[in-house]
């Protein structure tokens, strides 16, 4: 296992308004836990405020988690101190959601791009203006991209910087934090083509977060669905007609279906996403499932296997059909 | 060197276009307007008159030829070579009565010291001798504005020079870190506002004594409040912004990230504010010397010969209206270069 995450939790300490009032905390992360294997995709999605981008922060080391443990290729790392951690930062990189503010204004792409080889020191100065251009040409950014600035880019080829930047230090894991959400469409299949290419090329094991369920199915392999700080349901991304929990059955339920015979029945979830300030009881996401029952409320559920690479955190799991199940009885109707 | 490099090849692969960097982007907004341009070559030719003042106004002979030998006079007025015995001969020597002995001796553009007094012709309006007349004892009053935009430009530079190092290290420092760090610099900021400057300078001045030093540091030591602020608030925006997540992810020092990544990003509005702060700096310094508080006699400065001139107002104009316009037209060169640079370095007026 290239990285291995057992139950990390993070919650947020919100200022108290009064010095009477009960100190509450946002919680983010809430006993995470998954592996993900060397060379492979692991998508990871969830609307918006469910704690994605927290759980990236935690993998790449940005924040410390509360409690839980993280390990690449077998070293543990919440327990290192930051200057122990440098060396080590190599391995994992990360690439932006906006194409905007992730790169310095004040520099050119080949200055960029030179900083993480001058930081780890790798190899020769003189080498560095070589493994920047190739670099550049990796990314398919033209020649010239060197000495120019970020402003002169459009979206996707700062996107494209953004990669390459990542790569540089030819890492093991890179974390992609909705790296195509602010493209356009075109785009975006642009990307995830390149993303998936420099994964071939370089054995690059890929953390994909996104909100889009489409595109996270197109480039993983897994695919773990994450509900107001927990993981709700993990499967294999060829399996993902077989999904047991309602919450992934709403999201599969909104990817469109590009055929204009099909008409597919809309799961429309009613209320909005609970606080995370302020949880409910039992299941968080009790509140807005169509199926949920008294018990729901009174236990928490946990991430049990269904089989073999199926997880599924639902109480009522026996009572749920499957999605594919779903799609018939609506095209029978 | 790594960057030279870099840079040296970057060129190589690509032919030079037009320049893209923040900088030159900013210096070609600031360039649209004739007003900036015009500001800036004030600020420039000013600072060259300052800086080359012994040069231009000497009652020294430039150079003499005399017996076949060549002499630089001017030279022994120069600092630091007034050190230096250069022509041991030359202490005695009459230059007019030379020049009728027939050698070749050429003066500056103003020949005359702004400390040499000469009782036969004081009060002179402006005539070709005097450019700009001359004051109640006979001194040139042109040679005395160029001594003192010394002492004005000085003040402004060296005192803002202090107080924007004080004012990034606070602010950056206050916003990078925040938290506790944060609070304590804030009310100390806000302590320091409160410290009504001119009369701190004046009770200074007072107790050590008149001098321009101190109003310097004085004014270095108490104006970095704005600068503070400014570079506090730029630093809280920059350090979550994406670019500095990755600067971190990569495992870079906090230094490296402070003064490489956010500080050149940091710096333009600090910049800006720091123009419009030599202005106030320069008004600061010519208000104490009209008080009597800054430079002392005979040195010049423009707010000194404004004092002077008060006496003689009715009956020799130029006294007054000389100073009083290199004061204005300096300062008010400063603050049109700070206003064309805060609108070249505001994006929504980018056209």
């Amino acid at each position: 296992m290239l990285l291995k995450v057992e139950n990390i939790v993070k919650h947020f300490p919100l200022p108290r308004g009064w010095w009477w009032q009960k100190k509450s905390k946002v919680q983010a992360v809430n006993d995470v836990s998954f592996s993900l294997e060397g060379g492979k995709t692991l998508g990871l999605v969830g609307e918006s405020g469910c704690g994605k981008t927290t759980l990236a922060r935690l993998l790449m080391r940005l924040i410390a988690p509360d409690s839980g443990k993280i390990y690449l290729e077998g070293e543990e790392l919440t327990s290192l101190k930051e200057s122990k951690l440098r060396p080590l930062r190599k391995k994992f990189q990360m690439i932006f959601q906006d194409p905007y503010s992730s790169l310095n204004p004040r520099m050119t792409v080949g200055q960029i791009l030179t900083e993480p080889l001058k930081v780890h020191g790798m190899g020769k100065k003189a080498g560095y203006l070589n493994r920047v251009q190739e670099m550049i040409d990796k990314v398919g950014l033209s020649r010239n991209a060197y000495g120019r600035y970020p402003h002169e880019f459009s979206g996707g080829q700062r996107q494209r910087v953004g990669i390459a930047r990542s790569l540089m230090l030819y890492p093991k894991l890179v974390i992609a934090d909705e790296p195509v959400s602010a493209l356009d469409v075109s785009i975006q299949a642009q990307i995830i083509n390149l993303m998936m290419d420099l994964q071939k090329d370089m054995d690059l094991t890929y953390l994909f977060i996104a909100h889009d369920l489409k595109v996270v199915r197109h480039i993983s392999q897994r695919i773990l669905v994450m509900y107001l700080g927990h993981i709700v349901e993990e499967i294999d991304s060829e399996h993902l007609e077989s999904a047991r929990h309602p919450y992934t059955h709403a999201l599969l339920s909104a990817v469109p279906v590009p055929s204009p015979q099909v008409a597919r029945k809309k799961i429309v979830l009613t209320g909005d996403v609970p606080s995370p300030i302020n949880p409910p009881s039992g299941c968080s996401f009790r509140t807005r499932c169509p199926y949920a029952q008294e018990i729901c409320a009174e236990k928490d559920p946990f991430l049990d296997s269904l089989h073999d690479d199926h997880r599924v955190a639902c109480l009522l799991v026996k009572e749920v059909p499957p999605f594919s199940d779903l799609e018939k009885n609506s095209e029978t109707r | 060197m790594a960057l030279i490099l870099e840079n040296h090849q970057a060129k190589k692969l690509k032919p030079p276009q037009e320049k893209s960097s923040y900088w030159a982007i900013v210096r070609r907004q600031f360039s649209r307007s004739w007003l900036n341009r015009i500001g800036l070559i004030i600020i420039l030719a000013m600072g060259f008159v300052a800086l080359v003042a012994p040069l231009l106004a000497n009652s020294q002979p430039l150079y003499v030829r005399y017996e076949g030998k060549v002499y630089f006079p001017i030279l022994q007025k120069i600092w630091p070579l007034t050190h230096l015995n250069l022509y041991p001969e030359i202490r005695e020597w009459n230059f007019d009565k030379l020049e009728k002995k027939g050698a070749d001796v050429r003066y500056t553009l103003v020949p005359y010291s702004p400390n040499d007094y000469d009782l036969e012709s004081i009060l002179l309006p402006p005539d070709e001798y005097h450019l700009l007349g001359t004051d109640e004892q006979g001194r040139d009053v042109l040679s005395r504005m160029i001594y003192g935009s010394r002492i004005s430009l000085s003040v402004g530079f060296v005192a803002v020079g202090i107080y924007t190092l004080i004012g990034i290290i606070i602010g950056a420092l206050a916003g990078f870190f925040g938290g506790r760090l944060d609070m304590l610099l804030s009310r100390l900021i806000e302590v320091v506002i409160c410290f009504p400057t001119f009369f701190l300078i004046l009770t200074i001045l007072a107790i050590f004594g008149p001098s321009i030093y101190n109003i310097m540091i004085i004014i270095g030591l108490t104006g970095w409040t704005g600068i503070a602020r400014l570079s506090r608030g730029e630093f809280l925006k920059l350090r979550d912004q994406d670019f500095v997540t990755a600067c971190r992810s990569q495992g870079m020092k906090t230094r490296r990230i402070i003064f490489r990544h956010i500080l050149p990003n940091a710096l333009a509005p600090v910049l800006v504010s720091a123009t419009f702060g030599i202005a106030a700096a320069i008004l600061v310094e010519s208000s104490l010397s009209f008080l009597g508080f800054g430079v002392q006699p005979p040195t010049p400065s423009w707010g000194d010969l404004l004092s002077q001139s008060r006496a003689f107002m009715d009956i020799a104009w130029w006294l007054t209206i000389f100073p009083g316009a290199a004061i204005f037209l300096t300062i008010t060169s400063f603050n049109l270069v700070g206003e064309g640079l805060r609108d070249a370095i505001d994006p929504k007026l980018r056209r």
